[in-house]
């Protein structure tokens, strides 16, 4: 589990809640063109419903989502999961993620996903996710890392 | 509409691959055109905001850079009579370089390792200056049988 050790640089920027999440979440338009939901944070832990939509398949022939959509989810679930572990929404950017496409989503399902975020240093973070249509059955494991930038203006007011 | 093996076999004869991308919901939902070139279509999403990540930069949602370099990987590999049918994605990883803007985007993938039945793909973003990429990407595909 990650040390939550909350930097004096940090600790300048608004406190995260789940209902600030969700509001914050909902001023992203490509979350809200997707209907991303946090359902769920908890430390480390965080959990998001992306639900099945037309728009968003990847493969006409089967109904398939297509991958995009869920490295969308997961990369905005990584960065929630490492906001609910600092406790603070430190400003953030995407250097690296990476997606393991285990299996297809089963279509007209909502896919779930849960992040963890394993480690925050004072100026990276590691976190990791896991997707599924149907519990107990992974479809993608995904691992994320971001810089900090606490030098940055807030983005959340 | 049509469906997308009819877009495939006309594509396969006239050239253009824009009826591929417009009979996948998903790259129609980005908004992705393509120009076809001798080395490979090269993919554009225009700005729009329904693709944006962060509104007070703005920038674009680095899951949607991550989709942009997929979905231009899967074009290629339609493009180069790999598949004819959505090719699945094994796995991406997705350096992000630059700050992505709400502006024009444009990629071109490389198959760098064509196995029989895996394809190695290298996939960059650009905006503007393609020597300054805002992305890049390295994924792998299971390549179907082209009976299949």
């Amino acid at each position: 589990m990650a040390d939550r050790i909350v930097r004096p640089e940090w600790a300048q920027f608004p406190a995260v809640s789940l209902a600030g999440m969700q509001d914050l979440e909902n001023r992203i338009p490509q979350i809200k063109a997707l209907g991303i939901i946090v359902e769920s944070i908890d430390g480390p832990f965080a959990v998001s419903r992306l639900p099945y939509a037309e728009h968003l398949i990847g493969d006409p022939e089967t109904g398939i989502l297509h991958g995009g959509a869920i490295t969308t989810q997961i990369d905005n679930l990584c960065a929630v999961a490492m906001h609910s572990c600092i406790g603070h929404y430190v400003p953030c950017a995407t250097i690296d993620l990476r997606v393991e496409y285990l299996k297809p989503a089963t279509p007209g399902r909502d896919v779930i996903a849960r992040a963890e975020c394993r480690k925050v240093t004072r100026q990276v973070a590691f976190i990791s996710a896991v997707a599924w249509t149907e519990e107990d059955d992974p479809i993608a494991f995904a691992s994320c890392t971001y810089m900090l930038m606490p030098e940055r203006q807030p983005t959340v007011r | 509409m049509t469906t997308l093996s009819d877009a495939v076999a006309n594509a396969r004869k006239s050239g253009d691959y824009q009826s591929v991308i417009d009979s996948i919901p998903y790259m129609r939902f980005l908004g992705l055109t393509l120009q076809t070139h001798a080395d490979g279509p090269i993919c554009h999403m225009p700005g729009s905001e329904h693709i944006t990540g962060n509104p007070i930069l703005p920038a674009i949602h680095g899951g949607v850079v991550g989709a942009f370099l997929e979905s231009t990987a899967i074009m290629h590999l339609i493009w180069a009579h790999e598949s004819r049918h959505v090719p699945k994605i094994i796995n991406l990883t997705v350096e992000y370089l630059r700050s992505a803007r709400v502006i024009d985007t444009y990629a071109q993938a490389v198959i760098t390792k064509h196995g029989r039945r895996i394809a190695n793909m290298r996939i960059e973003a650009w905006q503007g200056d393609r020597a300054r990429p805002v992305a890049a990407a390295h994924a792998h595909f299971l390549l179907p049988s082209e009976d299949a």
